[in-house]
């Protein structure tokens, strides 16, 4: 294995680890010299193909490393500096679990999977914690128990799988599912892998920790987690789900349709009845991974469905990104998660009401923002593979959620101001915000830009 | 001139927004007029350039606008291209014109909110959505800007946010519209599946082929209409345009009278042979032909001269749906074009009225012909128009519209209930608000500033005379229907139904002058011997009621979403609280075992297994173990079910 193979993670890795020996701010600026180094050198590998061992670097890597490293870069930007200042370890922190995330995407073999995702996974159990009261710690504790339990889960399935294959590598992997008959214990295996990542993504019904995750832990790694880390649970799913793609007795794309109609559903309903802006949109996460899901769902019988799926994935990081980047800015300010404290918010903070409400208007999926665009995509794309019930169900969960959507716009510009708190945003903060809601726009006027590339990622098996 | 002016037409407007949003906010605080000229100025432009299409397509030039490619789905490229034709040409003359005097108006009507620039910037972004949706080549672009101009209505109607009114006015106008958009998403995804493309001009060809047609074209026309439906608020989607009223008047008259909501009239009239082909085209008469009269009796008893108002473009839209359903499009059409000048009058003559006095409620109103000449000149002949007297413009659609629906006796005694209707509560509304003394509070009551009487002149000439656009069956001819029935400015009066139309109408007219002028009936009485239908009329036949309270409060607030509420907290956290409670169980049973049979054996293993007993029992109240409980649960449901299902079966 070459060594540029993995040049990214070790430029991240050396950032990082030289951050712990640093105060906070030089840490802080190390991070986002290291984070911006290694897109630097991701986008310039863009088009290379590198196979290694555990290892596989391909542009469907390429393109999700970016994403990890594009939202660990923001949400860096935009965190508070007394958390900044408090908690030292933070940025290397952030870094780790995003080395894990670049080496899960491009990982090619059960064991490195397995490994990377514990690289991702064990930095966010203690960043939950970061926020230092009852809730986070309470937090920390509900994801990593659960989070144990599902590697619990996910390695029983990843067992089951080698028992029958006799291969850890995926691309052999594959070749031995083709050639296999009905059996058992690969259906065991692979959905018990399902649910393992399941976990991972907050898929309908493995999605019970995130709302009270989301809650007690610090916004910005709230938006870590909902933003890179469901991407990269997305990522490796993929991979994964494309090597067992053969079989006609494995109907994996049903079981993910079902997941994905309950989660869309279920999310959205709840969603409604949230109070508290981090749970509420905790919900409508677990309700777009219902919609992420279609998109997987029909990655067998539909030839677009991988790109409309990472647009999706795209889309949702960012729009996502702007609401809870957002919510950072307002909360930090008004000190309170609560919906109703938002209250006339667009009064006297015009510009960060602005960049939530196209933040929550992109997830609601009206025309000119990226979550329009991504809606249509996976609606047509799932329609071209037979799927027209669940586009229905899709389409009636959209009319939903765009009530408990635009119930916080309204309440951020109708109504009447309950106290005169502006919102101050530091220049960091602003630029993270700038650079989401104009990706929300961009997408959603000119999605020629990223389609294009996305065009050009294909899975080996 | 090339037909990619069009696209400028639509850029101006746009630009127009981006600069006044941009820059004229932030750095003009003080000089809010900087917006309102900007405006003025692109929209002028974009009207004459508008004009100047007109022109073209009149002198059958061949105008195409060549399209840019925008994005690719699957196999098809979706264009941002545009339609030239004489429908596009009258709508974009409409719509550019009716801005331009709204703006002008507005100058002087918004003069002092601290709002300026903020109206100005969203009534040119309406106005460039609207060209959008007009000149769309695609179905796909025409819903985008279906659904923008939608925003711009409720950004406007919820223009004056700090008053509750607004706030939620706005709030069920987006609502009910998006029931009618529901239909319309539907009808375009139904008819890109099954034709693969999006193309209106492929489109036509496809139904008129007869490669389009069955229970596809019949759905995706049902789609279609009920978009319309919503968007120009027909029965039974019409309830948020009265409460749309909450919105500034010039916005009223431009959105919610002249143009916007008559979007819904043009869709039907752009998708007119995917209809003619399909068997919807009556359905498209008898939900015109009844809203009209439907809309006509709540416009009789209505104390608002917004509300009146509302409610006669309500039953004014349902005519075009008649004349679309029954005549054809150039009946529809025509009907729009005169109803836009007249229609837009009447808004900016009751806003003048409302500058005056301060309020809208024509009880507080009386005698204001004399201190206010212009505008009562202007608003008497709009309401003569409306009420379709020779030979002002209204007379001459209306009469085309009636005499098409004589084919159908139903509809076609309906619309003249409705000429009697409309004749009285406009009359009405010209007796109680401008003879008679004035009974309001306000005192140096004066003409408005002449900013705002000069647009309602231009619109009081065009009210005159935009009916003789038709006189030779040009209007049809520019619309591309050749075979009309052209008649003469006065042989028409020898056509029985435009005679009998007049007569029912003067009638009206009379019966306003009898109560309302001389008051030789009394309104009083007349209320008392109609108390059931007055009653009825005047609670909006308890529509809104029964949607806010029974559907909305009761149905789905305190029934589904409840229901959901409840079930997630009952069924499911049930169910994994019964699991739980089973896990207990079991521990409960093996620490007894344990205590009794195990103990009694071996002792120090029992002790050991009763901690471990005592600590998964306290461990069991706390809610990540049915957190955890439920992960393993629903992955042994998934694969048992996968079992079964692949392997079993």
């Amino acid at each position: 294995m070459e060594i540029e193979t993995i040049l990214p993670e070790l430029v991240l890795a050396a950032a990082a680890t030289v951050s712990l020996f640093l105060s906070s701010r030089k840490a802080l600026w190390l991070g986002v010299g290291g984070l911006t180094a290694a897109i630097v050198l991701v986008t310039l590998s863009w088009g290379e193909e590198i196979s290694g061992g555990f290892l596989i670097r391909d542009n469907f890597s390429w393109f999700f490393n970016l994403i990890f490293l594009g939202s660990a870069l923001l949400v860096l930007l935009a965190s508070r500096l007394d958390l900044i200042l408090r908690e030292r370890e933070y940025p290397a922190l952030i870094i780790f679990s995003t080395i894990g995330m670049t080496l899960l995407s491009s990982s090619n073999d059960l064991v490195s999977i397995m490994l990377s995702l514990e690289l991702t996974s064990i930095p966010l159990y203690v960043m939950a914690g970061l926020g230092r009261d009852k809730k986070s710690a309470e937090a920390s504790l509900k994801y990593a128990l659960l989070g144990i339990l599902a590697s619990a889960v996910l390695i029983f399935g990843m067992v089951f799988v080698f028992g029958f294959t006799g291969e850890t590598a995926l691309p052999k992997i594959a070749q031995a599912v083709s050639k296999a008959e009905v059996n058992p214990g690969l259906i065991a295996g692979l959905f018990l892998m399902i649910g393992g990542f399941g976990f991972k993504i907050a898929a309908l019904p493995f999605h019970m920790w995130a709302p009270d995750v989301y809650e007690g832990a610090p916004t910005e790694v709230t938006t870590f987690l909902s933003t890179a880390s469901k991407a990269a649970g997305l990522a490796v799913l993929v991979r994964i789900l494309s090597a067992f793609e053969a079989p006609v007795w494995l109907d994996w794309g049903m079981v993910l349709a079902i997941l994905s109609a309950l989660g869309m559903t279920i999310g959205n309903l709840v969603a409604i009845h949230q109070t508290n802006i981090k749970r509420m949109l905790a919900y409508s996460g677990i309700a777009h991974t219902g919609y992420i899901l279609i998109g997987v769902a029909s990655l067998g019988m539909d030839g677009a469905a991988l790109s409309n799926t990472i647009f999706y994935i795209v889309a949702f990081a960012l729009s996502d990104m702007a609401s809870f980047l957002s919510v950072i800015a307002i909360s930090s300010n008004i000190g309170s998660d609560d919906i109703a404290d938002y209250a006339g918010i667009a009064r006297h903070s015009p510009l960060v009401a602005l960049v939530i409400s196209l933040g929550l208007i992109s997830l609601a999926g009206i025309p000119l923002t990226a979550g329009f665009l991504a809606k249509l995509y996976i609606f047509t794309g799932a329609l071209d593979s037979g799927l027209s019930w669940l586009v229905i169900v899709a389409i009636i969960n959209t009319v939903i959620s765009a009530y408990y959507y635009f119930k916080v716009i309204k309440v951020m510009w109708f109504d009447e101001p309950l106290k005169v708190n502006r919102v101050t945003v530091s220049f960091l903060l602003g630029l993270a915000l700038l650079v989401s809601s104009a990706g929300i726009l961009v997408m959603g006027i000119a999605p020629s830009l990223i389609m294009n590339a996305l065009g050009q990622i294909s899975l080996p098996f | 001139m090339s037909g990619e002016v069009v696209y400028l037409v639509f850029a101006l407007p746009i630009l127009s927004f981006i600069i006044i949003l941009a820059f004229l906010r932030p750095l003009f605080k003080g000089r809010p007029k900087v917006s309102s000229y900007l405006g003025i100025a692109l929209t002028g432009i974009s009207f004459v350039l508008s004009l100047l299409l007109l022109l073209g397509v009149y002198s059958g030039k061949d105008l195409a606008a060549s399209p840019l490619l925008w994005l690719n789905l699957g196999n098809v490229d979706i264009k941002f291209g545009a339609i030239i034709d004489g429908l596009v040409a009258i709508m974009l003359v409409v719509v550019t014109f009716i801005s331009l005097l709204v703006q002008i108006y507005s100058v002087g009507y918004m003069r002092g909110d601290p709002a300026y620039h903020r109206y100005f910037a969203l009534v040119s972004l309406f106005t460039g959505s609207m060209v959008g949706l007009v000149m769309a080549s695609n179905l796909f672009w025409l819903f985008a800007f279906w659904e923008l101009v939608g925003l711009c209505s409720y950004l406007l109607i919820g223009f004056w946010f700090d008053r509750p009114a607004a706030a939620n006015a706005a709030k069920k106008a987006f609502i009910v519209t998006r029931v009618g958009d529901f239909g319309l998403l539907g009808a375009v995804i139904l008819l890109f599946t099954q034709t693969g493309t999006l193309d209106i001009g492929s489109l036509h060809i496809l139904a008129t082929s007869g490669a389009l047609a069955g229970s596809v074209l019949s759905w995706a026309t049902i789609g279609i209409l009920m978009g319309a439906m919503g968007k120009s608020a027909q029965f039974p989607l019409h309830v948020w345009l009265p409460d749309a009223m909450e919105g500034p008047t010039p916005v009223s008259a431009l959105i919610h009278a002249a143009t916007m909501v008559a979007a819904g009239v043009f869709l039907i009239a752009r998708m007119y042979p995917l209809f003619e082909y399909s068997p919807n085209l009556k359905i498209v008469a008898i939900v015109g032909g009844f809203t009209a009269i439907f809309a006509a009796t709540m416009a009789l008893v209505m104390n608002d001269i917004k509300k009146v108002l509302a409610y006669s473009t309500i039953s004014q839209l349902g005519y075009m749906f008649l004349g679309l359903g029954m005549g054809g499009v150039s009946v529809g059409i025509f009907h729009l074009f005169n109803h836009a000048f007249f229609k837009a009058l009447l808004f900016l003559g009751a806003g003048s009225v409302g500058h005056a006095t301060n309020t809208f409620d024509m009880r507080q109103m009386g005698g204001l012909g004399k201190k206010m000449p212009w505008t009562f000149a202007c608003f008497v002949i709009a309401s003569l128009s409306l009420a379709g007297i020779y030979p002002l413009s209204g007379f001459w659609s209306k009469d085309e519209i009636i005499s098409s629906a004589s084919e159908e006796p139903v509809l076609f005694y309906m619309a003249l209930v409705t000429v009697f209707f409309t004749a009285f509560y406009m009359f009405r509304v010209v007796f109680m608000t401008f003879s008679g003394s004035y009974r309001g509070e306000k005192e140096h009551l004066h003409e408005s500033h002449k900013e705002m009487v000069i647009p309602m002149v231009i619109l009081a000439v065009l009210s005159v005379f935009s009916g003789f656009f038709n006189l030779n069956g040009g209007f049809a001819h520019l619309l591309g229907e050749t075979d009309v029935e052209t008649m003469g400015i006065f042989e028409v009066l020898s056509h029985p139904a435009a005679i009998i139309s007049l007569l029912v109408a003067l009638l009206g007219i009379f019966l306003a002058y009898a109560v309302y002028k001389k008051q030789w009936l009394s309104a009083a009485g007349l209320t008392r011997v109609f108390y059931p239908f007055y009653t009825l009329f005047s609670k909006k036949y308890w529509i809104d009621t029964f949607y806010e309270d029974i559907l909305v409060r009761r149905f789905l607030v305190n029934g589904v979403f409840e229901f959901f509420s409840l079930f997630d907290r009952y069924v499911i956290d049930g169910l994994v609280n019964g699991a739980a409670k089973a896990a207990t169980g079991v521990f409960v049973f093996f620490n007894y075992f344990d205590h009794y049979v195990v103990d009694g054996l071996v002792n120090g293993i029992g002790g050991a297994a009763k901690s471990v007993g005592k600590s998964l029992r306290h461990l069991e109240t706390g809610q990540l173990q049915l957190y955890g409980a439920f992960i393993v649960l629903g992955i042994v449901v998934i694969v048992m079910t996968i079992f079964i299902v692949e392997v079993l079966v």
